[in-house]
């Protein structure tokens, strides 16, 4: 009987079973049809190891190092603000909170039907989009603390205060966003943002002089759980649907 | 001349940001190489280059200069990676299971170009990204991983949270699609070395 393509797979990539080895080799080596037919799949393959990959751009490096290097500097974040510069915390969170009451609307309003052109749609996209920025701009302050926990070094003096009413900002504006997802009905958002909540919560109400165990704990916690990821994934699917309404609005404007 | 990655490691365990500054200058190219071949997005692989330095920043005492930096930057930005790609399947099978099967898949492009026109370089590295988007972000994960790591398909079942014949089902659906894909870009190879054989 003839090798079928999974048995030519797993021979190619030195899987095959130890009780089949033999019988795929001696195959393969007394059949034309499948020494043909793994000589097709080689050949395949081979294409994939010579393709160029795509490139980033040319200040990449530059980039990635502008990005970092606020994220690498010794002080320890709480005393460094979020984002790296002063934040109006209060207006941030004054501004989440209304804006997370007339986020429901927009939120549901998405799944209405979009006619280029018909009365209020354009109002419609106007708001969602500014919402869509909010509720990023959210996820991305909210990325920012996430990270600098995680890189915040081993042993160093950990005491949280001053920023910690930033985060506890966020707490309120995260909790407003999460309810409103879940009365929308967009569960993975709202459990996204659960996750997150439960960690800005635990920041925002740490003690100062927190032990740096129960610091690491909530670091193993956001690694375990992918949560930074998660919030990651989210914030992009923000801005690509930022983007999305930016786009349908250029359409119907044409 | 420039410094080696041993020199510059010595200057970042003596505290040097300038020392981390060159391994972020001189590595993160291959690093996003390495990203967008695993999750096929860019914005995607660029969250994995600056979480792995972020990492080796933090864990650089781990590092202890036992390996070569580029393989230990190498290993951390596949693990970001599988992490970032976990992540997404734990979301997309929270809304929808069917959505796994179907996520990070971009539209085939319809149609080839004519058997003469296509050339080698760029245009292989076309139609792969075209065929490699065309795959799940499962498949494409799996596929990755086995075809350019190197992981065995233990190792890779461990990595993404799957049973070994789900693993094993993930490559091979993989495989076959790529090859589906890559046959018009095979047979014009094919025609065009018969074609040099029979001038020669």
């Amino acid at each position: 009987m003839h090798l079928n393509h999974d048995d030519l797979v797993l021979h190619y990539y030195g899987e095959t079973p130890a009780g089949e080895r033999r019988r795929v080799g001696d195959h393969l080596a007394a059949c034309d049809a499948c020494t043909e037919e793994y000589a097709s799949l080689r050949a395949a393959l081979v294409l994939v190891d010579e393709a160029p990959v795509e490139e980033p751009g040319p200040a990449f490096e530059r980039e990635v190092w502008a990005r970092l290097q606020p994220h690498l500097t010794r002080r320890p974040w709480w005393r460094r603000g979020i984002a790296g510069g002063p934040v109006s915390w209060v207006a941030a969170g004054a501004l989440a909170a209304t804006l997370a009451v007339a986020f429901l609307g927009g939120w549901l309003a998405r799944d209405r039907t979009m006619t280029p052109g018909a009365d209020g749609v354009e109002a419609d996209a106007g708001t969602e989009r500014v919402l869509l920025v909010a509720v990023g701009e959210h996820l991305e302050r909210s990325q920012m603390v996430l990270v600098e926990l995680m890189n915040a070094g081993e042993g160093e003096d950990v005491v949280f205060a001053g920023g910690q009413d930033g985060v506890a900002d966020l707490v309120a504006a995260n909790r407003l966003y999460r309810q409103s997802a879940a009365q929308a009905g967009d569960g993975t958002m709202a459990e996204v943002l659960e996750e997150l909540e439960r960690v800005l919560v635990e920041i925002a109400n740490a003690p100062p002089g927190v032990a740096e165990v129960e610091l690491t704990a909530l670091r193993e916690r956001v690694e375990r759980r992918g949560i930074l990821f998660r919030v990651r994934v989210l914030t992009s699917e923000m801005r690509a649907r930022e983007q999305q309404t930016v786009t349908d609005r250029q359409r119907s404007e044409s | 001349m420039h410094e080696s990655d041993r020199e510059t490691v010595a200057r970042v365990a003596s505290g040097g940001e300038e020392g981390f500054r060159a391994l972020v200058e001189r590595h993160s190219r291959y690093l996003y190489h390495v990203a967008f071949r695993l999750t096929g997005q860019a914005m995607d692989a660029e969250d994995v280059v600056q979480d792995t330095f972020l990492k080796a920043h933090r864990q650089w005492r781990q590092f202890e200069g036992r390996a070569d930096v580029r393989t230990w930057l190498h290993r951390i930005a596949v693990n970001c990676a599988i992490d970032l790609i976990r992540a997404r399947r734990h979301r997309e099978l929270g809304t929808d299971p069917a959505d796994l099967e179907t996520a990070g898949r971009t539209p085939m492009v319809a149609g080839l170009p004519p058997p003469d026109r296509v050339v080698e370089g760029r245009q292989i590295g076309a139609k792969v990204a075209e065929a490699l988007g065309a795959l799940t972000a499962l498949e494409r994960a799996a596929f990755t991983l086995r075809h350019v790591e190197g992981l065995s398909i233990r190792e890779i079942g461990e990595s993404l949270g799957l049973k070994s014949e789900a693993t094993k089902h993930s490559i091979f659906r993989a495989v076959r699609k790529m090859r589906v894909a890559l046959e018009p870009l095979m047979e014009t190879r094919t025609r065009g070395g018969a074609a040099r054989a029979a001038q020669g």
